[in-house]
């Protein structure tokens, strides 16, 4: 049977950074690009959870800019395309300029799923430079997948070499999967991509199915590291998909070294499905969110869940967490009439 | 329409949502009087919605501005910041001021609550933008009584509905003139701007500021915030306090909402009401002081 190429983009240093509050170090970014390197993974992304620009109170500061990252990490990434990510609005030309000079292959501008035209700015000018563009959308299960093909249609306007949706709550199910690739692929002739979050156990049979349906791009982390419950698990993934008769180009022992290493030298601890991820996945709500919602909940003396509910029931979307705190006082002020 | 005796003659450019949401301001200010409504399409929504308000409309843009003989001491710009230089030009010549409604970040900036006398040797008045009208009355504040606030953190939320196309392309123009107006008002040596678009409809004009510094009494920066507050709801009715937090020892939160006063945009659209809440102030200053210039 002749099955596709499919490209496995990394998203262990961008993702991943959501795991660990923005964290990741310039010696584990520099370790595990020349690691990745060596296993022929397509796209090797780095950054801020929230991409270039992002380092700020609201969501989190790094200890250095994904701009400085992009710079430590260009000459260990010799075969793997390097890549980052920018949300408009927290990113701006500068740091796009920067990320271009340092040698920057491909770059995902992403917007929420219904604001598509966030991106044209930047999208239409990396297209005119020699850089890999993907506009990517996100929390995409706040869209049909109808709003989502129109979306992705306009992005694919502007410019973009290809076209993504988010799973960033983890929400979808293998069939709300489907029918958003079938719709998107209606409308756009540009490679689709796909990136799941595991909250409610899925991501491995989200992104098969994506695969499936005719998506070429997925997303995945080593040993899932990345945010709430984490994604796609890379090893897995590929070990699936080499069985299923697509072709990775990935050997399959080489990328089980690499969850290896990212365990035992990095301590990229592989995240799992807790309570508070499964509600913020049943609730939609953005898988980033969980190191605030569970500290706040500690220090407010409320329940995670709830926060995760509310925050859900009012449509919070990434970049929003100020939402946590402010749901957490009404929370307490409500327990305190209770009481 | 107005009772004072003396209100200054104001003409408005550009009737589409935020110009005919001004004139509905302006008909409630015993102070300004709009002659004349400047649009481009005679058959256009804004110029026919101008005239059933009963206002004497002109359609072919600046130069039928020029062409009239109107007699007016202000302008009120509310097109596009790419029209804006030219129209400020032109006004400049005919010797009438301008509030800048627009983006453009050409004229001199404005926020009501650190007005001076001093401003009104200004013929264009810039009000920097939804963002910075919100923020720096509270920071402004803040800064006079600490001068240790070392870093500030601004993040909008605003409705997706009320961000159009123009605001869109211009995101990075944004950041970069809203980041620059709190540094001069403020002085404070590091700041971040950043915005979120929200789908999630409605919602009200959101503000979150974070303020990081050593040795800053919470007591005495809450009542300060509070005081700040209040100047602006003096001019923005719909301007909330939130939330007042510490967060940690160098660190506080705050958050305000702004719902509009839904004169004709919607409740939501708090950002684009704040801004011609201030614009109605600068004119009503210029009316006070400094009518027949």
């Amino acid at each position: 049977m002749n099955k596709r190429t499919i490209k496995i983009y990394d998203s262990t240093l961008r993702d991943g950074n959501h795991a660990v509050y923005q964290q990741i170090s310039a010696e584990q970014i520099i370790t595990y690009a020349r690691l990745a390197d060596q296993v022929g993974i397509h796209y090797v992304e780095i950054g801020h959870g929230n991409g270039l620009g992002a380092s700020s109170l609201q969501v989190g500061q790094s200890p250095i800019s994904t701009n400085e990252m992009l710079k430590l990490a260009r000459p260990h990434l010799k075969k793997s395309r390097m890549s980052t990510f920018m949300l408009p609005g927290w990113g701006t030309l500068k740091e796009l300029n920067v990320a271009i000079e340092d040698g920057v292959d491909a770059v995902r501008i992403g917007a929420h799923c219904t604001e598509g035209n966030l991106t044209e700015r930047y999208i239409s000018y990396l297209a005119k430079k020699s850089v890999e563009v993907h506009g990517v959308l996100v929390m995409s299960h706040m869209a049909t997948p109808e709003e989502l093909a129109n979306q992705a249609s306009i992005i694919e306007s502007y410019g973009a070499h290809a076209i993504g949706f988010f799973d960033s709550s983890g929400h979808f199910l293998p069939e709300d999967v489907t029918l958003r690739v079938e719709a998107i692929r209606s409308k756009v002739k540009i490679p689709v991509i796909f990136h799941a979050h595991n909250n409610l156990g899925m991501a491995i049979a989200n992104s098969v199915e994506a695969i499936d349906a005719g998506v070429e791009i997925i997303d995945a982390c080593i040993r899932g590291f990345g945010a709430g419950a984490g994604n796609a698990q890379s090893e897995v993934l590929v070990a699936v998909l080499n069985r299923k008769g697509y072709i990775t180009n990935i050997d399959l022992d080489k990328i089980l070294d690499l969850a290896e290493s990212a365990k035992n030298e990095l301590n990229f601890n592989a995240p799992s499905v807790s309570t508070e991820s499964i509600v913020s996945g049943v609730a939609g709500v953005f898988s980033g969110f969980r190191p605030q919602v569970i500290k706040i909940a500690k220090d407010f003396n409320i329940s995670a869940r709830d926060i995760f509910y509310e925050l859900g029931r009012r449509k919070a979307i990434a970049g929003q967490e100020d939402m946590i705190i402010e749901i957490a006082e009404i929370l307490r002020n409500t327990k305190k009439h209770e009481l | 329409m107005p009772i004072h005796p003396n209100p200054i003659k104001v003409v408005l450019i550009g009737p589409g949502q935020i110009g005919i949401d001004l004139l509905y301001k302006i008909s409630r200010s015993a102070l300004l009087e709009c002659v004349l409504v400047i649009g481009k399409d005679i058959n256009g929504q804004g110029i026919k919605h101008a005239e059933q308000m009963g206002f004497k409309t002109k359609a072919g843009g600046i130069d039928a501005l020029i062409d009239s003989n109107e007699v007016y001491q202000l302008a009120f710009d509310a097109t596009d910041a790419s029209f804006h230089k030219h129209h400020w030009d032109v006004l400049n010549k005919l010797g009438k001021r301008v509030i800048d409604l627009t983006p453009s970040g050409i004229g001199h900036m404005i926020v009501p609550t650190e007005f001076s006398a001093a401003d009104m040797n200004s013929k264009n008045f810039n009000l920097i933008s939804c963002g910075g009208q919100a923020a720096i009355p509270i920071l402004a504040d803040l800064s006079r009584e600490f001068n240790t606030i070392e870093y500030t953190e601004l993040i909008t939320t605003a409705s997706s509905p009320s961000v159009g196309r123009a605001t869109r392309l211009n995101i990075d123009e944004y950041i970069y003139t809203t980041e620059a107006a709190i540094k001069a008002f403020t002085q404070i040596p590091n700041v971040k701007v950043m915005l979120n678009i929200s789908a999630a409809f409605p919602i009200a004009f959101r503000v979150i500021l974070h303020v990081k510094g050593i040795d800053i009494d919470f007591e005495k920066a809450k009542t300060i915030v509070l005081g700040s507050v209040r100047k602006v709801n003096e001019y923005v009715p719909g301007y909330r306090l939130l939330t007042l937090e510490k967060l940690e020892e160098d660190h506080i939160y705050i958050s305000v909402e702004v719902n509009g006063q839904e004169d004709f945009l919607p409740k939501y659209a708090g950002n684009l009401d704040i801004i011609n809440s201030a614009a109605i102030f600068t004119a009503e200053k210029i009316a006070c002081l400094n009518p027949d210039l």
